[in-house]
């Protein structure tokens, strides 16, 4: 195998890893600080695909539509929880089920919008030669997007007051609560905040994939055992299980089939549930 | 009290339906205004003969099918200008099966064995055809008519398949298209399931009759999104074409990835498949740049049957297309037409006589050109034209091979000597 060969497997495995944890991340957050099974998780990131999809539309730029598109989202998680989620805590069967018909009801509500297409958006850079292949630049930006990503989750987290308090209400609640910790508010701000992640996922895998009303239901698998896998801790956890996960798949697609590549993703999230039953991360150190 | 319920469900109103519904009153007090000026035709009178069809009209699968409602209304009112089938008029039930197989099942069930219809049409998937398919036999019938162009084979007494087969759209138009003008070295890309795999087992015998070679097939689960590693592959393979046998939205997302390394120009595609599903709407031109497809029917075809047809779509739209039409809504179309043409040459709506009317050859005048039922295989001769992408978003034809038999069926299937044939041949 000859130098750029290797060097576009890696490229390519650490954009499938980054184009993973993207579109997970907002569910790390949901699931796990809230402990709630989000199965409107695929409209969130739908929403933000087609919320920079539109400002694309208007003639506004691609950028733009990246620091819009969370603020939509994030706003759409935060009337989804107050009118819903609010009254679902603790109640996990009933959380699913609420859950999946706001699925239903965002899905239907973009079909009767915009109709069963869209005009998507191509993607916004060139594309770069290594050795006797190319690949895209965005695909590499998208990389950049992730680690920006960990980054702002972890700075919120750990140096925002709303961060210290929302690990404290999912870790010990009961002290949390007799410490003053609002957990209704908590609860609101972290739904929100995870609906802003994810939508920032979608619209930045907008020019990567089909923008359609039903795009969702083709990343909440992957996003759920990237979460799963990942255990308790958002950030550290994620990028753990995403990175396991995403490499695993790429690779193995790459000298095998695509549809190996799925198998052996599962299979590697079996081993590694089966040896860490919460979690990759359960047994860690670290806060978050 | 239930089948009024179900009736509501069928028939729920949407904001854009009562647009819809609105513009069809209008067009309708106009096309009746129009029909008054033709020789007199009787009225359908008696009671209604019913016709069934399901297909995706919601779900993942209903960007195949933005036409489909006002395609099946639309042949129903023709035929019953025309004063019905057998002095009657036609009753059709539309049901929508929401992208989700067993709805298929369920509703294929309720309509013949409830509502016992004349006609089944529907399905899109090969699978779903599979699933009606089992029904009917289950049932003894009634005749059912399947709209896609599929990985080929079917061979079966109740079944006519309108759509274009390997042997009228691979084997004769594409790969030769291919050879010629890209090169012989194949690269093939297929969704991983039934019409993925025999495809591409034809793709492979075509090449290869034909002096080229396939590298190397593979295979997608639909619904695979990251093509980062498959687009990585192929370029270590250096192809001169990819033949693509994707299929659903999941998968446009290739044609992105693709465009984004920086590929369209590098690589031609080519696809039986390919724009049947609003690709040339949601991708931007220069992702789709110059990829070639083959299909029996193109909205751009010039000649006066297609011209009314259009005309009779925009007549629903206050004067524009609102969508593309492609060639999966035009078979619906012809599938109903087809029957209608088929159940009154027989003079009787008994499913035998009806098989013997279509098995005589019978031909009709379409959008395509001529159309003719191969009798013994209960496929369409079609005329095939190959067309490319163009830049305002709608194909471009640029072949057209008229009468394309419908081989390899012919070659396996002959169910006027062996009427009780119920099966699907494969290649291997």
């Amino acid at each position: 195998m000859n130098p750029d060969e290797v060097v576009v497997i890696a490229l390519t495995a650490l954009s499938s890893v980054a184009f993973l944890l993207v579109t997970a991340s907002g569910l790390a957050i949901i699931f796990g600080i809230m402990r709630i099974i989000n199965m409107a998780h695929g409209e969130f990131l739908m929403l933000g695909a087609f919320t920079v999809v539109q400002v694309v539309r208007w003639g506004l730029s691609f950028w733009l539509g990246l620091v819009a598109a969370p603020l939509v989202v994030g706003a759409v998680g935060l009337l989804v929880e107050r009118t819903l989620i609010r009254f679902l805590y603790g109640r996990r069967l009933e959380a699913i089920l609420a859950t999946w018909g706001v699925s239903l009801i965002i899905v239907q509500s973009m079909q009767d919008l915009y109709g069963p297409l869209t005009e998507g958006i191509a993607p916004p850079l060139g594309s770069v030669r290594i050795g006797g292949f190319s690949i895209s630049q965005y695909s590499l930006v998208l990389i950049g997007f992730a680690v920006v990503m960990l980054i702002t989750m972890y700075w919120i987290f750990m140096h925002t007051r709303y961060g210290v308090m929302a690990r404290a209400a999912s870790q010990l609640p009961e002290i949390a609560a007799t410490m003053g910790v609002p957990s209704e508010r908590i609860n609101m701000l972290t739904f929100g905040l995870g609906a802003a992640i994810t939508g920032l996922g979608g619209a930045m895998i907008a020019p990567l994939v089909g923008v359609v009303p039903t795009m969702g239901a083709g990343f909440i698998a992957q996003a759920f055992m990237t979460v799963v896998t990942g255990g308790p801790l958002m950030v550290t956890g994620t990028l753990a299980s995403g990175a396991l996960l995403g490499a695993t798949n790429s690779v193995v697609s790459y000298f095998a089939t695509a549809f190996l590549g799925q198998a052996a993703l599962l299979i590697v999230a079996i081993i590694a549930l089966r040896l860490f039953p919460d979690g990759i991360s359960s047994g860690w150190k670290g806060r978050v | 009290m239930k089948r009024s319920l179900q009736f509501f469900e069928e028939h729920r109103i949407g904001r854009r339906q009562l647009l819809q519904s609105v513009a069809l009153g209008g067009a309708g007090l106009g096309a009746s205004a129009l029909l008054r000026g033709l020789p007199a035709v009787g009225a359908p009178t008696g009671t209604p003969i019913k016709i069934g069809t399901i297909h995706d009209l919601t779900g993942a699968f209903a960007v195949y099918n933005q036409a489909t409602r006002d395609i099946v209304e639309i042949a129903v009112e023709e035929i019953n200008a025309r004063g019905g089938v057998l002095g009657r008029p036609v009753e059709l039930l539309i049901r929508d099966s929401q992208s989700s197989i067993d709805k298929y099942a369920e509703f294929a069930n309720e309509l013949v064995l409830g509502e016992k219809v004349a006609m089944l049409e529907g399905g899109g998937s090969s699978a779903s055809r599979e699933v009606i398919r089992q029904v009917i036999g289950r049932n003894g019938g009634p005749v059912y008519f399947y709209p896609a162009q599929y990985e080929g084979g079917v061979c079966d007494k109740f079944v006519f398949c309108s759509g274009e087969v390997p042997t009228q759209q691979i084997g004769p138009a594409l790969i030769p298209y291919a050879m010629e003008h890209f090169g012989g070295e194949f690269y093939t890309i297929a969704a991983d399931y039934n019409f993925g795999h025999i495809s591409s087992v034809w793709v492979k015998k075509f090449v290869e009759q034909q002096g080229g070679r396939v590298i190397a097939t593979e295979f997608f689960p639909l619904d695979q999104t990251d093509f980062g590693s498959a687009i990585s592959r192929i370029q270590a393979a250096r192809p001169q074409v990819i033949f693509s046998l994707l299929v659903g939205n999941n998968h446009l997302g290739f044609h992105r990835q693709f465009a984004a390394a920086g590929l369209v120009d590098k690589i031609p595609i080519v696809s039986p498949v390919f724009g049947q599903a609003g690709e040339l709407t949601s991708l931007s031109p220069q992702e789709y740049k110059g990829l070639v497809v083959a299909f029996d029917y193109f909205p751009q075809l010039d000649n006066p049957a297609n011209k009314a047809f259009l005309d009779r779509v925009r007549a629903r739209h206050g004067g524009r297309l609102p969508y593309a039409i492609g060639e999966f809504p035009y078979n619906i179309w012809l599938n109903i037409q087809l029957w209608a043409a088929a159940t009154n040459k027989a003079a009787s709506i008994e499913k035998d006589k009806v098989i013997d009317a279509l098995e005589s050859g019978l031909q009709l005048d379409a959008p395509e050109g001529r159309v003719r039922v191969d009798g013994k295989t209960h496929h369409l001769v079609h005329s095939i034209h190959i067309a490319q992408a163009s830049e305002d978003r709608s194909f471009k034809i640029i072949k057209t091979i008229p009468d394309v038999q419908p081989s390899y069926e012919q070659s396996v299937c002959d169910i006027i000597s062996r009427p009780r044939t119920h099966k699907q041949f494969t290649p291997e």
